[in-house]
């Protein structure tokens, strides 16, 4: 992996955290893409009660 | 890319119209308010009816930020609600809130209670309204005897605590 | 005097009787309000804010400390035995523990969660009081202008940089900055915003706003929603204690969930449920066993555990040290300091040392107490969660009308409780933050105070704002916070998330 790559790697991460963070606070469910991002399979995060 | 949506009908969002009117109201009251401030600006220039000056246009271009939203609905969608429920929260808050000085802390407070368990699926008022009661009989004792906060007493309160 | 002497002098207070008694009323109250879903700790301490005027200052802080660290030990519960967190910073804990309660092993996966939140507290309130005395050093430079461009950048990242609307997030702010102005203008003594109306001159009571954005509020949201879960407690099976296995599975992302909640806490606006989604993300990344992620791996409960409790100790670092809240909970607690007259920040270091060091070493006591409270007595949490709705709400309401009419027995003031309430609820159904608004209030009146003080040791030059290096970088921060997430989702809401995903995988 490249240090570009990496890097690159480490923001999308912080950037789908952040997105599912502001959802949940609003008890919304994250979008699909963020979920996957950071490896939570969409099923079983729609399982829990909110 | 697989996932496209056909384009949402373009409706204006009544209710976000609203909010936008809201925001509107709200700064036009701030402009005016500071409008009758003397502005003791003194040497910086900047006075009391400064700061409030800046947050109502602010609050103005949010105002027409979600007059524009609300056109293009980019609310999000809202999940349908009961009304019965919440007007029965609100119904509760309000009594205590108009009989806490007649009837006292406990009644008024009693009320409100009955009327949240009501809203919240227990619905026997016949039931809640004395354990409601009781309830906050009992906390009024803990908080405004033992803890010597100031809460309101009425008559029921007077019976049992003749002196306070 | 280093931070050491200065710990164990905070640990001689802490040890007091007293003290020591106020700790624990406080980890046992979080604990209760963790495990209870729709009430968190920002509400708890709003409640108690009333209560606590006329008891002793350094107590109600510690108070307040112990429930915020027992807030995130109990919301793991009812996530692992429930899947229904307590808190949204438990929410991650849910995936993998309830799969773990599911297939018997709720046992180990309290344990872990418990012990991960031990480690992550200790060890974050250790580096929170060998930060602050080095953060205070540099915020003691700072004058008006710095601090008014650290509260703008406050203000930018609560409400706009995190959330997905920039509009929402500043309407809120923008709302509670409105509210703060109302009351008479502490450098003219005008009268602002407030009508003629007496109740209005002393401003707008902070407690009565946040009990009713986040007691009344919450309360109409959840009654006006029209699906109700069921719920089933899943009974723990097996042994409570984790296996030589589950240790060594465990020390790691305890100890890294740790390294990434810390930090994330301790950024303007950085929630702790930033850092549990990233804690998640790192051990999926770096298992053994990424089969078992989604089955009940131990691992996704240890860090993301940890990382909560690390971002509550990191929360308090920019909150002691420069009076900053960074999240709705910091907010009331910062609203708790003013009830005593104290301002916290780098002058608190100096003026109450004893206090400030107290509050510091009461963490680690209260984290040791957690330990013992969520362990052994386990079972006790989990009767707590058969208490039904009706009775749970009509209690809340019931208290938090007590606190309001405590603080000032009128009508008035009740009414303003029921206005914001309903505020509160309308901002929910729309998808308006909360924080932001809580916020504006508190830090308005502060931030207004030292652009003024700023402006005029500068006789009206706006451009003193950014004629020092410090006040330019943190006004250059906020802007960049404010632009940046507009321009990412003005490229296609989460598009670019969606994409950056697929070129990864």
């Amino acid at each position: 992996m490249t240090a570009y790559s990496f890097i690159r790697n480490v923001f999308s991460i912080l950037n789908a955290a952040i997105a599912a963070t502001s959802a949940v606070r609003q008890h919304r469910m994250p979008e699909t893409g963020a979920l996957k991002k950071l490896g939570i399979r969409e099923a079983d995060f729609r399982a829990i009660q909110l | 890319m697989s996932d496209f949506r056909p384009e949402p009908q373009r409706r204006p969002d009544w209710a976000a119209l609203v909010i936008a009117v809201f925001l509107a109201l709200v700064a036009g009251v701030m402009l005016w308010d500071s409008a009758r401030l003397a502005d003791l600006g003194g040497y910086s220039g900047v006075g009391p009816a400064s700061v409030p000056r800046v947050v109502a246009y602010c609050l103005l271009g949010l105002a027409g930020w979600t007059a524009l939203a609300a056109f293009r609905g980019d609310f999000p969608e809202r999940e349908p609600q009961n009304p019965s429920p919440i007007l029965w929260i609100v119904a509760g808050l309000a009594a205590q809130l108009m009989l806490l000085h007649i009837a006292g802390f406990s009644i008024a407070t009693g009320i409100l209670f009955a009327f949240t368990a009501r809203a919240f699926g227990k619905r026997n008022l016949a039931m809640t309204l004395p354990i409601g009661i009781v309830f906050a009989f009992a906390v009024w004792v803990i908080f405004a005897k033992l803890l010597m906060l100031h809460l309101p007493p009425g008559p029921l309160e007077h019976l049992f605590f003749p002196g306070g | 005097m280093g931070a050491f002497d200065f710990l164990m002098q905070g640990l001689a207070t802490a040890a007091e009787p007293m003290m020591l008694l106020y700790a624990l009323i406080g980890v046992t109250l979080g604990t209760a309000v963790g495990v209870l879903p729709g009430i968190g700790p920002a509400l708890t301490v709003a409640l108690l804010l009333p209560v606590t005027y006329r008891l002793d200052p350094a107590g109600s802080l510690i108070m307040f400390a112990g429930i915020y660290y027992g807030g995130m030990y109990g919301g793991s519960t009812t996530s692992i035995l429930l899947n229904t967190p307590g808190e949204s910073a438990s929410i991650i804990t849910a995936l993998e523990g309830n799969k773990m309660a599911r297939r018997g092993r709720g046992g180990p996966a309290l344990a872990t969660a418990a012990i991960g939140s031990f480690v992550a507290g200790l060890i974050a309130t250790l580096l929170l009081a060998f930060l602050a005395p080095s953060i205070v050093q540099i915020a003691l430079k700072m004058g008006p202008r710095e601090n008014f461009a650290l509260m703008v950048l406050a203000f930018v990242t609560v409400s706009a940089a995190l959330g997905d609307s920039a509009l929402r997030g500043l309407t809120s702010l923008f709302l509670g900055l409105a509210l703060a102005c109302v009351g008479i203008d502490q450098l003219t003594g005008q009268a602002r915003l407030s009508f003629g109306v007496p109740e209005l001159l002393d401003g707008i009571e902070v407690t009565t706003m946040a009990v009713a954005m986040f007691a009344v509020g919450e309360a109409l949201a959840i009654a006006g929603t029209r699906v109700q879960a069921d719920e089933s407690v899943t009974a723990v099976k097996g042994s409570v204690w984790m296996s030589r296995k589950d240790w060594a599975r465990s020390w790691k992302p305890w100890l890294r969930g740790t390294a990434i909640g810390f930090p994330i806490g301790a950024m303007p606006a950085g929630g702790a449920e930033i850092g549990t989604f990233l804690s998640y993300a790192t051990e999926k990344k770096l298992s053994k066993h990424p089969e078992e992620f989604g089955n009940g791996a131990i691992e996704g409960v240890a860090g993301p555990e940890a990382a909560n409790n690390a971002s509550a100790a990191g929360t308090l670092v920019p909150l002691l040290t420069l009076g900053l809240p960074t999240s709705a909970t910091a907010a009331i607690m910062l609203a708790g300091f003013q009830q005593f007259g104290l301002q916290p920040g780098p002058l608190l270091f100096a003026t109450n040392p004893t206090l400030v060091w107290g509050l510091i070493a009461s963490l680690l006591i209260a984290n040791a107490m957690l330990l013992i409270l969520n362990l052994p007595l386990i079972g006790l949490w989990v009767k707590l969660l058969t208490v039904p709705k009706p009775w749970l709400y009509a209690g809340i309401l019931l208290f938090a009308t007590l606190g309001t009419i405590g603080a000032n027995p009128s009508s008035f003031e009740l009414g303003m409780l029921l206005g914001f309430g309903v505020l509160g609820y309308v901002m929910r159904l729309f998808g308006y933050p909360i924080a932001p608004i809580v916020v504006g209030l508190i830090l308005g009146p502060m931030a207004e105070q030292q652009l003024r003080r700023a402006l005029s040791i500068s006789q009206g030059d706006w451009t003193v704002l950014v004629q020092s290096p410090i006040a330019a970088t943190l006004l250059a921060l906020a802007a960049l916070a404010l632009i940046v997430p507009l321009i990412l989702r003005a490229r296609g809401k989460g598009q670019v998330l969606t994409q950056m995903a697929g070129d990864e995988d």
